[in-house]
């Protein structure tokens, strides 16, 4: 019975987060990254030029000459962007207690683990889903 | 325990239930990935890759998101809306299957290097529309709920040569109808409403009707079974019912038939070596013929017929005619083996109303071992210049052996005979019953006593009872004078 729940668990737990995307990373050749959620998502090809709809925008285009490639991501580049500068992040729970510093988005999610957390940095705050 | 179990059995539910997929899609066909497998999305020259897979760069594709959950490997799904059809086929297809879209005729062409087995759903309904596939490797094709009327061509033409399972999903009605040739009738598979150039094996508990308005309703190229979990299947034609290349077996199933032509007509490859090769075996299920058309079989095999259970029904209403192309007669025959006719269980009941119409015509020996066997002819002698030929009753070029189960014959009080043969008519065993215009006597090598009677006066729909044995013959029968033989153990 142990090995069965244990198997159910893992089954349950890989399921959940596999399908958890929320985020279109656009990556160009110039480095930027531009986001887009997925819900309502369609680009449409039209001749050179990607045309992308979503729920929070109507006609947004990127050349395709212009695109690096593009991704699935459960966090916003924005999140990433938080790591862009040259200082350090902190990290607080929904209550405001504060968690701790990082240097990078690596040590900060070994460290914190799963949660939701606020994500303080030079380059503004942010809350993410960690998994 | 049991309150933990419910919650992870929530969780899972939920965490399937927000399944997510990535779509590429163009004219009316779409590749759907799940999102977890698109990976990242590049370009090339021309072209873009995603999943493991390249497209073409195209005006007017889409890439969609979409929040739920998609096809599972070797999955297509063509669902018709009216003059529009949508194909959506699972991601890890792309290169494997080339599908086009016209309106709603669709084209799904499987590449060679197809390796595993692909499952296509069909459903929706379209009165112009059509599916054309081709392939190399066996196939499933599952009717949920489909509605398909080509008005110049097959409603579904298979052209894949192995074997084709045709599931209908349980619960749900089907419904195939074909138009006279016209321009998107382009090959000369065109013989059937639904053409399968393969192994068919029908099953599923749906229904399913089909309406061959230009000849076959439904035509195997090779072997068809019915398997013992199909549901009920329909079928209304110019031609032949079921027309069948090899063999038929039915294993269970409702299958009911009126055609003009024969109503199941098992035809023989070249090859004599084809397993079962033009044979007819039904051991379940129920067959319902009913055949219209002059000369036409209710059952037609060019090798033998086995009947080892199921509940058969046959009515032919055609009439002889002479044959100018063959310089010969031929006519009606609920049954008519090339060879060989047995029966060891399951029921039969026969009746031929046509002009020289037969109940049982065999070119091999007929033997009764078991089930039971209800036959009648009941047109006149056709007569052609000075040749004619007699409404029979069970009639072979062999021996007419009964062993076993019930038999009761009646033939035409037009010069018929119950069981007619120039070689050996033994009754070793069995319940059996005779009538007819002429009288029959068992050979002498019998093992079982028989008993003739004449002057019996039949109504129709009546009841005949000699010795112990009743045998209510058809409503279409009547005879005021009939030869009568009979036969039951411890006569």
């Amino acid at each position: 019975m142990k090995k069965f729940l244990l198997s159910l668990m893992l089954f349950v737990s890989a399921v959940s987060y596999a399908d958890d995307y929320k985020y279109l990373i656009v990556e160009k050749k110039s480095g930027d990254l531009q986001t887009y959620a997925l819900s309502g998502l369609t680009i449409t090809m039209d001749n050179s030029v990607l045309t992308f709809q979503n729920t929070e925008v109507s006609d947004d285009k990127q050349q395709i000459a212009d695109v690096e490639k593009m991704y699935f991501s459960e966090t916003s580049a924005a999140i990433d962007a938080l790591f862009s500068g040259n200082g350090t992040v902190e990290a607080y729970d929904l209550d405001g207690k504060k968690l701790g510093r990082f240097s990078s988005r690596q040590e900060m999610e070994q460290k914190l683990g799963r949660g939701v957390f606020l994500i303080k940095s030079a380059e503004g705050v942010k809350k993410e889903v960690m998994r | 325990m049991k309150r933990f179990l419910f919650f992870a059995i929530a969780i899972l539910t939920s965490a399937v239930a927000s399944a997510q997929s990535f779509s590429v899609k163009n004219d009316g066909v779409a590749y759907s990935f799940p999102l977890e497998k698109v990976g990242n999305i590049t370009f090339g020259d021309g072209s873009f890759f995603l999943g493991g897979a390249s497209f073409q760069q195209k005006s007017g594709l889409q890439m969609i998101y979409a929040d739920d959950t998609p096809l599972k490997d070797n999955e297509v799904s063509v669902r018709y809306n009216g003059n529009n059809a949508e194909v959506v086929l699972a991601g890890n297809l792309a290169g494997l299957v080339e599908a086009q879209v016209r309106g709603a005729h669709v084209t799904l062409l499987q590449s060679p290097n197809v390796k595993e087995e692909i499952t296509y759903t069909l459903c929706g309904q379209s009165s112009n529309g059509s599916l054309y596939m081709d392939g190399k490797l066996k196939a499933t094709f599952v009717l949920n709920g489909l509605t398909l009327h080509n008005p110049d061509s097959a409603a579904i033409n298979i052209q894949d040569g192995k074997r084709i399972e045709v599931k209908l999903a349980e619960g749900t009605q089907n419904t195939l109808s074909d138009g006279i040739r016209g321009e998107n009738d382009g090959s000369d598979a065109h013989n059937a409403c639904l053409y399968v150039d393969g192994h068919t094996e029908l099953g599923g508990a749906g229904s399913l009707k089909i309406t061959g308005n230009v000849k076959h309703g439904f035509t195997s190229d090779e072997y068809c079974i019915v398997k013992a979990s199909a549901g009920t299947i329909e079928v209304v034609a110019l031609g032949d019912g079921f027309h069948i290349g090899q063999y038929y077996e039915q294993r269970g199933g409702s299958v009911n038939i009126e055609s003009a032509a024969d109503g199941v007509d098992v035809g023989a490859k070249k090859d004599p070596t084809t397993e079962m090769n033009g044979q007819m075996i039904i051991s379940g299920g129920k067959l319902s013929v009913k055949t219209i058309g002059d000369a036409a079989k209710g059952l037609k095999a060019d090798a033998s017929i086995e009947i080892s259970g199921g509940d058969i029904n046959i009515r032919c209403i055609g009439n002889a005619y002479y044959d100018e192309v063959e310089h010969d007669i031929t006519s009606s025959a609920t049954i008519k083996p090339g060879t060989t006719y047995t029966q060891t269980n399951g029921t039969v009941y026969a009746v031929a109303t046509g002009i020289g119409g037969k109940v049982l015509n065999a070119t091999g020996a007929v033997t009764f071992n078991g089930g039971k066997f209800t036959g009648a002819s009941c047109g006149k002698v056709f007569k052609y210049g000075t040749d004619d030929t007699k409404p029979q009753g069970v009639k072979s070029d062999a021996d007419i052996i009964i062993n076993g189960g019930e038999v009761y014959v009646a033939a035409s009080n037009d010069k018929g005979t119950a069981f007619k043969t120039d070689f050996t008519f033994a009754i070793n065993g069995g319940t059996v019953m005779g009538l007819g215009g002429k009288t029959v006597t068992a050979s002498a090598s019998s093992t079982q006593a028989s008993r003739k009677y004449t002057s019996a006066n039949v109504a129709a729909g009546g009841t005949v009872t000699y010795d112990g044995v009743s045998f209510t013959v058809p409503q279409d029968y009547s005879n005021s004078a009939a030869y009568v033989i009979v036969s039951r153990p411890g006569l």
